[in-house]
């Protein structure tokens, strides 16, 4: 049997794969080569016209003549820099961007097709915080494709307010967008979106849109939500939403948030709320929830009573005097001696995991 | 008698043949989706969004855990490279597993390290007690645990599980690098895709030869000796090609040790490591696989191309024998224990193509490139060797490996380029040759060994190698020759 | 005229903070990493120092911890500029002895600003 022949053949094939991948990497490296020594040099011309802009330069005209590979070395030299800088500098650049028509090409962009350039526009239009962007990006988060949902749910969270309804939105849409990347997009979004979130924790809303507004209202401190707030965290029947609502009391702080958070720590509760409950009220402060947070310590749960006592680490001196008190009883001396260790270390500072 | 001497060699002429093809039809579908998959990965990168994520407090925090025995050379400067990675919110754990030199000395010095009281919840099993736990007072996120040593590199794994405090846990090598934002990147899926993605691995890449300052890898070179300069390449299509392409198809049974981000609940809802296995980091995996399966749970175990995690390969041939051999003992050892799930539907792509791979190709490779060598020489004692052919199909053999090597060369060039000099890719080529002769068909005999040690049930321990993960070359492809 | 030591290993932000200090009547260095920066406060002792913090070798903090122990330095403004924003890190940024703490992305307007205070608070 001679299977030499088609043997040879696939032999012969496979040098010339050979060959071709050995001159593809070759050229490959050659052409990076030159690219970035190309590169180089246009970054040297244009970086002085760059800086001029920054410099608030009466006489920018000879940036706009700038065409063809300098000018888009400029582009995008401009660009590189608007997540560098916040205030008027940035506007500077945006301006500039905006006389050389890039922006505009960004928002038609946006419309089509080329998931990646749809992508890198949105990117560049909530860098840029053109908010003219706001429909283009807003349409985007129903994209096709995931990632430029994604992008466009960052950009967005940078254009202000405004896009706190369209985000909340994009939760439940047929081609959602996660809620975490949500909460994480909103935190640029500043405290005028308050009603809007507000909005968002009513019981007409799904449970995973409520749990986001009820977590941001408190990472944008918005001091107004606690009323709010303290009755998602006592009627929500979404655990999620109702650990997310313990958590904003925490951070914002006030007196107000005590109360309901006290009866979160009770035993009939879930052991994920009762160490947020205890955590937030460790950051509230205060000798009123001493008592309680020292109920936590025996208990069974070890998660439960290590939140516990590092909610007493920062409630005072009273906080203190009970975790002493603690360390000496067997049950719930080893979570006391790890908060009063850590409070020797580091001080009263807020706990060491951020709830 | 000669004649069935001459059916029993045809028989298994063909067998190899098929083997042959279906291996290496295999690693060209893998080369493919790979090569498309991070050709796919360059092209987002530039809206992949780290620079956001480092900025923003809800990136989930990371327990990085560190299990070190007798690292006191390393030690101070890998730590302190990874309590400056570029990552928002996470704890570098360090575990001293019983070290009998200065590790923890040296990180007391430097770090200002005072005994402290921390609750370690008894949830994943351990041996190995714990004697103390600090504290930096110099505010760094740094514990350093000291506990007795068991013999077993998941034991330490298993502590620093019960003593992390961040939602994911980061498992690292103490002598390895980590890229500086390795964990921003190898997070990224986690971010993504909250509901499903469960554990995430980055790559390994051997960091012989090149320019490391201050524990950052400044400068990747290619190695000074030819053992180590193979490895290079090992690794590269181990992980460029061969985990990338598993990943895209769903089938991504290996995170390595030495850089593998996993959620904390889970790994400790299954029980943590397993401290009886060699491969605890493969076997960890498919345990996980199995577990959600099992649940029928929607998931993803992702690998990321871009971080990489520099890790010193060994240089001698005694060390890397051990260490191969060890690899292939964690691989049978993980096979045989989860050997229901081989070939059961129940268990998806899992069960019925990656185990089934595992185990025809990866483990029982060698032994079909021992029995294709014998094949040769019987055939050729009783003349019936088509000599002619087998030439060829040596030819072939030796082709399909060196091509293998330059398509991750090639793939390497394209996307991350790390390596920046000429020569390099001069070495990398001439390595890629000569590779097949001699180091393929040693490597074969090694890990016949291991695979010879589990039948035997002989337990190797931890021994001084250091690294006690666990990766697999793509290529290890048989050497079958007529 | 006042000398202000800028230490970040990004050159935008070195360009950039330079041109801005400059056009406030500034005289300025610049240093790209941790070593060189320590290094030239040390022997410079300039009027203010602009510390990065994530630089490779020696990080801003360890520069800044290692020049509050020494005398020439132990009263310099240093102003740390980083992209690091977490609670905990600003308080690590203050603890290691920063008098100021801006965090990444900035304003250059606010950082003239801030240096120029800082300098004035020095004069004193």
């Amino acid at each position: 049997m001679n299977a030499s022949v088609p043997l040879l053949e696939a032999l012969t094939a496979l040098s010339g794969l050979l060959a071709v991948l050995a001159i593809a990497t070759t050229a490959c490296k050659v052409q990076r080569a030159l690219r970035l020594r190309r590169r180089r040099r246009l970054e040297a011309t244009v970086r002085p016209h760059v800086l001029r802009v920054l410099a608030e330069d009466e006489n920018p005209g000879s940036a706009d003549q700038m065409n063809d590979s300098l000018g888009r070395t400029f582009e995008e030299l401009l660009i590189s820099l608007l997540p560098k800088l916040r205030g008027a500098d940035r506007d500077a650049l945006v301006a500039a961007l905006d006389n050389r028509g890039v922006l505009e090409r960004a928002r038609r962009r946006t419309s089509r097709p080329g998931a990646v350039g749809r992508a890198r526009a949105a990117q560049l239009l909530g860098d840029s915080g053109d908010e003219r962007a706001l429909p283009g990006l807003a349409r985007l988060l129903e994209d096709r494709d995931p990632d430029v949902r994604t992008v466009a749910a960052r950009a967005l969270g940078k254009l202000g307010p405004a896009a706190v309804e369209p985000l909340l939105a994009a939760i439940d849409a047929p081609r959602p967008v996660p809620a975490g990347i949500v909460t994480m997009a909103l935190v640029h979004a500043g405290a005028g979106g308050a009603d809007d979130l507000a909005q968002g924790l009513d019981s007409s809303r799904s449970a995973r849109v409520r749990a986001v507004a009820a977590e941001l209202l408190g990472q944008l401190g918005v001091l107004s939500a606690t009323g709010r707030l303290a009755q998602t965290l006592a009627d929500d029947p979404d655990p999620a939403t109702r650990r997310a609502a313990a958590r904003s009391l925490g951070r914002l702080g006030l007196p107000e948030g005590i109360t309901p958070l006290l009866a979160a720590l009770r035993e009939a509760e879930p052991s994920a709320l009762r160490i947020d409950a205890a955590r937030a009220l460790g950051r509230i402060g205060g000798a009123s929830a001493v008592a309680s947070l020292r109920e936590l310590l025996v208990a069974p749960d070890i998660e439960v009573a290590r939140a516990g006592a590092e909610g007493l680490a920062t409630c005072g001196g009273t906080g203190m005097s009970a975790l002493e008190g603690a360390a000496e009883d067997p049950v719930s001396a080893p979570p006391a001696r790890e908060a009063l260790a850590r409070l020797a270390l580091y001080g009263s500072r807020r706990p060491a995991v951020a709830p | 008698m000669t004649s069935l001497v001459r059916q029993w060699l045809v028989g298994f002429d063909w067998f190899v043949l098929a083997y042959f093809v279906v291996l290496n039809s295999l690693y060209l579908l893998l080369v493919t989706i790979a090569a498309l998959d991070v050709a796919r990965t360059l092209r987002r990168l530039a809206f992949a969004g780290h620079d956001d994520l480092f900025a923003n407090p809800f990136t989930p925090g990371i327990s990085v855990l560190v299990p070190a025995y007798n690292e006191e050379p390393v030690i101070v400067e890998s730590v302190h490279a990874l309590l400056n990675l570029r990552y928002p919110e996470f704890e570098v754990i360090v575990i001293d597993d019983g070290s009998t030199d200065s590790t923890f000395d040296r990180l007391a010095a430097v770090y200002d390290l005072v005994e402290t009281d921390r609750v370690i919840p008894p949830v994943a099993p351990t041996l190995g007690q714990v004697l103390s736990v600090h504290a930096a007072r110099n505010g760094e996120p740094l514990v350093v645990i000291r506990k007795q040593n068991a013999g077993r590199r998941s034991d330490p794994l298993n502590v620093g599980l019960n003593a992390a405090r961040h939602p994911l846990v980061c498992m690292v090598d103490a002598d390895s690098i980590l890229d500086h934002d390795a964990l921003l990147r190898v997070v990224k899926p986690f971010v993504d895709d909250p509901d499903r993605v469960v554990a995430t691995g980055g790559v390994i890449r051997a960091v012989n030869g090149s320019v490391v300052e201050h524990g950052r890898v400044i400068e990747p070179r290619m190695p000074s000796g030819w053992l180590p300069r193979i490895q290079v390449l090992e690794y590269l299509r181990s992980f460029l090609l061969g985990r990338t392409g598993w990943s895209r198809l769903g089938g991504l049974l290996i995170i390595s040790g030495a850089f593998g981000l996993f959620r904390r609940d889970l790994v400790l809802e299954i029980g943590g490591l397993d401290i009886n296995c060699i491969g605890e980091d493969a076997e960890l995996v498919a345990r996980l696989h199995r577990h959600l399966r099992d649940q029928r749970r929607p998931y993803r175990i992702a690998f990321v191309a871009e971080p990489v995690s520099w890790t010193e390969v060994p240089p001698t041939y005694s060390t890397l024998a051990r260490q191969r051999r060890r690899w292939s003992l964690g691989l049978a050892q993980v096979l045989r224990k989860h050997r229901t799930m081989i070939a059961n539907p129940r268990y998806g792509r899992i069960g019925l193509f990656v185990l089934p791979y595992y185990l025809l190709f990866e483990l029982l490779g060698p032994v079909v490139e021992l029995f294709g060598v014998a094949a040769v020489l019987i055939g050729f004692a009783f003349g019936m060797l088509n000599v002619h052919f087998a030439i060829l199909f040596a030819l072939f053999a030796v082709g399909y490996g060196v091509f293998l090597s330059i398509a991750a060369v090639t793939v390497e060039e394209f996307s991350f380029h790390r390596y920046h000099r000429w020569e390099d890719l001069g070495i990398a080529v001439a390595a890629a040759v000569l590779e097949n002769f001699g180091y393929r068909q040693l490597h074969a005999v090694w890990r016949i060994r291991g695979l010879i040690d589990s039948t035997r049930r002989r337990h190797v321990g931890w021994g001084t190698m250091t690294r006690g993960g666990f990766t697999t070359a793509v290529a290890s492809d048989p050497v079958s020759s007529r | 005229m006042p000398t202000v030591l800028v230490v970040d290993d990004d050159p935008d932000i070195r360009d950039i903070a330079t041109m801005k200090l400059e056009q406030a009547g500034l005289e300025v260095v610049t240093e790209a990493d941790g070593e060189g920066g320590l290094a030239a406060a040390l022997e410079l002792v300039p009027d203010a120092l602009l510390l990065d913090w994530m630089m490779p070798r020696l990080t801003g903090i360890e520069v800044c911890v290692r020049l509050r122990e020494h005398p020439q330095t132990a009263r310099l403004p240093i102003i740390l500029l980083t992209a690091k924003a977490q609670e905990a890190d600003i308080e690590r940024g203050f603890a290691a002895g920063a008098n100021d703490y801006i965090v990444k992305p900035f304003s250059p307007r606010e950082l003239v600003a801030r240096i120029t205070a800082a300098l004035a608070r020095g004069a004193k």
